[in-house]
């Protein structure tokens, strides 16, 4: 049974299926709900997964150890997305003309109280490409120059789909506060 | 909205998702391992070789191709060189395997030197036959018999012999029967290069005993009719559609050579003019200061041969030889009369005697002489015309274009310069008074140049011959007379040239 991270590496570079499905187990989760956040359903992140973990196995010679295995993992887990998503050409609604900053913003929203489901379904009715820079910015935290950079639009694109995001969330957010809200009302009285 | 807001909303989104995690369906791992081991798996071009099975019944096929082969040559019936035959005894099959163990060996057998009996001497005989109806083999082939090998088995390497003879059949049937079992011997005459081979990689081993006696096969043949084999050949047919070869157009010569004949009825006029009158007529016509003089073309003729080179595909340069018979009147209002010897002499007559010094000139030149116009001479104004005839050898090089020179009928435009050789001039007058001049004389020039230029229609009868037609066109360049300064005389012509010419 190989359980240190580094003993994975090196039975996934001897190309022992045994070490590649661990690595599998110890990772799919978590990069699987990374995909879903990326696409709109999960067959597409289904694709997306197992495209990368078919590049982490070929590449895994590369992987020097310099950062955590799981940072690269989820970096090619990202990559792999975005390469998707260019793919179907769904960027190609991306505006940068309209910003969105004068949107209302209820400070005392939080999370908490939501699942991962809801979330993830805020997330995943995004436009394509809010949801892609959302993603991006909000949760792997790239800055908006390195968005521009990766998905070949500017920065003012980047930082306008952010916030109309962002604004789209917030307003989801609020919208099912409030239902939840009065849900709880109308059953105490 | 301040920058902590934002960090706390964008923070939240993050914690809330790092640990987020979704179990993938198990088909995905299932896909992951099927292309890994589509990638991973060795390149076989032959992926149902792995099946063992596959592989198993593969062997089975080549072991049984590979055993059958020699068999089927051996009991090949299209007569190969092998004949089949049941032996009349056992002494004479003995014998005949002794004289063939004492002669043969392993080459000889390989080579299948030995002459080869005919298609007639080859039979395969089924088992059972009698002795009788066996044909007899030559003396020289190799037989061996069956039984041996079956009596002796272990005296034979043979693996075919000891199969043979570990047939019950064949064993129940040879034992304790002095009767000779049925037997196939094999002669290998008249064998094939390909038995050859065969033969010559059989191992040594098993060729110790085979090579000595040949190739003994028992009951490999079917008791009862047996089936002949049926071959089939492909045949190949190639059809060869009849191509036309094209003949290979062979490039224009541009180097060309003809040679031809013409003649050129022409006009020709030697613009005879005597500009200085006879003293006489001065003496005579004070009032009046010039003589009236004219000369009149007359049908003349050239007969012409020429040679030419076509230099390329248009231009070609050419000369020859032609010779010009120019005659020619001239007329005048008067003329000069002797009145010592009453001889008269026409105004150009006397011009060419008083401009040079004729030794071989007309009959009355002693009377004229040296100069009339001296003498008691006297101008007598009377129109009088004069026969001035010119004989001349032309040597002409003239280059000429041709247009359409690959056509029917072409079209050269010519120009050059005309040689004139001078061979003699004759006047003669209307009262028979001939006056002849030749080069020895004096008086005309022996060379004189002339311009000539024209325009040709070249009409290709065949390859090799043309007719043309030429409009020529010849002037002097300089006055055909020697240091005379009482006359001049240019010299043109216009003519019309036909002519055959041979194309080389």
């Amino acid at each position: 049974m190989i359980i240190d991270q580094q003993e994975l590496v090196e039975g996934c570079r001897k190309r022992e299926r045994s070490a590649q499905k661990q690595l599998y187990d110890a990772f799919a989760g978590k990069m699987f709900a990374i995909c879903l956040r990326y696409v709109k359903n999960r067959s597409d992140a289904e694709d997306i997964l197992q495209d990368s973990f078919i590049k982490i196995y070929e590449n895994i010679d590369t992987f020097r150890g310099d950062s955590p295995l799981q940072y690269w993992i989820k970096s090619i887990v990202v990559n792999t997305a975005l390469k998707h998503i260019r793919k179907q050409k769904n960027l190609m609604e991306l505006d940068d003309v309209h910003t969105y900053t004068n949107h209302v913003v209820d400070s005392e929203l939080t999370l908490s109280g939501f699942q991962m489901q809801q979330l993830m379904g805020f997330i995943q009715e995004l436009p394509t490409g809010c949801q892609t820079i959302f993603n991006l910015y909000a949760i792997e935290g790239y800055q908006h120059n390195e968005i521009a950079e990766l998905m070949g639009i500017s920065e003012g694109t980047s930082k306008s789909q952010y916030s109309r995001a962002r604004m789209l969330l917030q307003q989801k957010l609020n919208k099912e506060q409030r239902f939840d809200n009065e849900s709880v009302r109308k059953t105490q009285f | 909205m301040n920058q902590s807001e934002k960090h706390n909303f964008e923070d939240e989104w993050k914690q809330f998702f790092e640990s987020a995690s979704e179990t993938p369906p198990p088909s995905v791992w299932d896909g992951i391992a099927e292309r890994l081991d589509q990638k991973e798996a060795p390149i076989v071009p032959l992926v149902w070789w792995k099946n063992p099975r596959t592989a198993y019944a593969a062997a089975a096929a080549v072991a049984l191709l590979l055993l059958s082969w020699p068999i089927r040559q051996l009991i090949s019936p299209d007569g190969d060189g092998i004949a089949i035959q049941t032996p009349l005894s056992t002494g004479q099959s003995a014998t005949s395997a002794t004289q063939s163990s004492q002669n043969q060996t392993t080459e000889t057998l390989a080579q299948a030197s030995t002459p080869a009996p005919s298609m007639d001497e080859i039979a395969v005989l089924p088992f059972g036959e009698t002795a009788s109806r066996s044909r007899t083999t030559s003396p020289s082939s190799r037989d061996i018999q069956a039984g041996d090998a079956v009596n002796q088995p272990g005296e034979s390497t043979d693996p075919i012999e000891i199969a043979s003879a570990s047939l019950p059949a064949f064993a129940g049937k040879s034992a304790g029967n002095d009767e000779i079992p049925p037997t196939v011997i094999l002669t290998r005459e008249q064998s094939t290069l390909e038995n050859n081979q065969a033969l010559a990689k059989t191992p040594a081993s098993a060729l110790t005993e085979a090579d000595a006696d040949g190739l003994v096969l028992t009951a490999l043949t079917p008791l009862g009719t047996s089936e002949q084999s049926v071959y089939f050949q492909k045949r190949y047919v190639f059809y060869k559609p009849d191509l036309t070869e094209q003949a290979i157009p062979e490039p224009p010569r541009t180097t060309e050579y003809w040679a031809g004949v013409g003649i050129m009825p022409s006009s020709f006029n030697p613009q005879v003019n005597v500009t200085s009158p006879p003293a006489a007529f001065s003496q005579a016509n004070a009032p009046r200061q010039s003589l009236s003089n004219t000369s009149k073309a007359g049908l003349s003729y050239a007969l012409q041969m020429q040679t030419g080179m076509k230099v390329s595909k248009h231009w070609s340069i050419e000369t020859g030889v032609s010779y010009l018979q120019g005659n020619s009147t001239f007329i005048s209002d008067g003329y000069v009369l002797d009145a010592v010897t009453s001889r008269s002499a026409n105004v150009l007559e006397n011009a060419l005697l008083s401009g040079g010094q004729p030794r071989n000139s007309a009959d009355f030149t002693t009377s004229l002489s040296p100069d009339p116009n001296k003498i008691a001479a006297m101008y007598i104004d009377l129109d009088q015309s004069t026969n001035n005839d010119y004989r001349y050898l032309q040597l002409p090089v003239q280059a000429g274009y041709t247009l359409n020179p690959e056509g029917k009928v072409s079209y050269t435009v010519l120009g050059g310069m005309v040689a004139n050789l001078f061979l003699q001039n004759e006047l003669q007058s209307g009262s028979g008074y001939r006056f002849t001049n030749t080069p020895d004389d004096g008086l005309y020039r022996s060379l004189n140049w002339s311009a000539a230029t024209g325009v040709r229609f070249n009409y290709h009868i065949s390859d090799h011959f043309s007719a043309s037609l030429t409009g020529a066109y010849q002037k002097a360049l300089s006055s055909s007379l020697r240091n005379n300064s009482d006359m001049e005389s240019r010299p043109q012509l216009y003519g019309l040239t036909w002519g055959v010419r041979y194309n080389f």
